[in-house]
């Protein structure tokens, strides 16, 4: 699954530690969602989501492996 | 809601992180004394100092009681005190690694059993007992390890 997190908080100009703070996870698990080596679950896309004020599948989409 | 439930019921177990700096300190502390006064060398050095052998038996038997516990306890904390921040993502590495301990303790099992097979060992009860307990801490030590690996591998 690929995402956008990255791309949302430039937008947002915010950093991982801030990001990571308002939705309650560690800085790393930003990290490695950006880096595509941790997929989050339902309830963190939406927390994630939230955060952007836009939409899970404006973050996330699926890609050819999924 | 379940799911916020039973992480909840989960983070009961989990002893806060500063344990896991004890855990770091009576484990390796706790296993070396044990070793040693398994080799008999807390024997002797007490055997130099008092001169009645039932106290220096006593006080060998206290030590290496205290130090099995220490290295005991000190596993658990490894194994079960909190990250800073406890996350899905920590929770999931958790699985993770006593998916792959009990994995690696299935084949540390059958692969004993068939050098047992081949090579007639072990021949006596307390070689088994020895076996059987070495097999258990493999799977906490492995998951220590695996755990640990996989955190580091995340944080760089």
């Amino acid at each position: 699954m690929k995402n956008k997190i990255k791309i949302h908080r430039a937008i947002k100009n915010i950093t991982q530690e801030e990001l990571a703070k308002e939705i309650n996870v560690s800085r790393q698990t930003i990290n490695a969602m950006e880096a595509n080596k941790y997929v989050p679950s339902t309830v963190l896309a939406l927390k994630i989501a939230n955060c952007f004020n836009t939409k899970v599948e404006d973050i996330f989409e699926l890609d050819e492996n999924d | 809601m379940i799911n916020l439930k039973l992480k909840i019921k989960f983070m009961k177990y989990l002893l806060p992180s500063r344990f896991k700096k004890i855990g770091l300190l009576l484990c390796p502390l706790g296993f070396i004394l044990w070793f040693i006064s398994q080799m008999g060398i807390v024997r002797n050095f007490f055997d130099n100092f008092i001169k009645d052998e039932n106290t220096s038996l006593i006080i060998t038997i206290i030590i290496t009681i205290i130090s099995f516990f220490s290295f005991l306890f000190g596993l658990y904390a490894l194994a079960f005190s909190k990250e800073k921040i406890e996350d899905e993502m920590i929770q999931k590495l958790r699985l993770e690694s006593f998916h792959l301990a009990g994995l690696f303790q299935i084949v540390g099992i059958i692969i004993s059993f068939i050098l047992f097979a081949i090579f007639n060992e072990p021949e006596n009860d307390s070689d088994w007992l020895i076996f059987f307990i070495a097999t258990l801490f493999l799977f906490w030590i492995a998951y220590i390890l695996l755990f640990n690996i996989k955190l580091y591998t995340i944080k760089n």
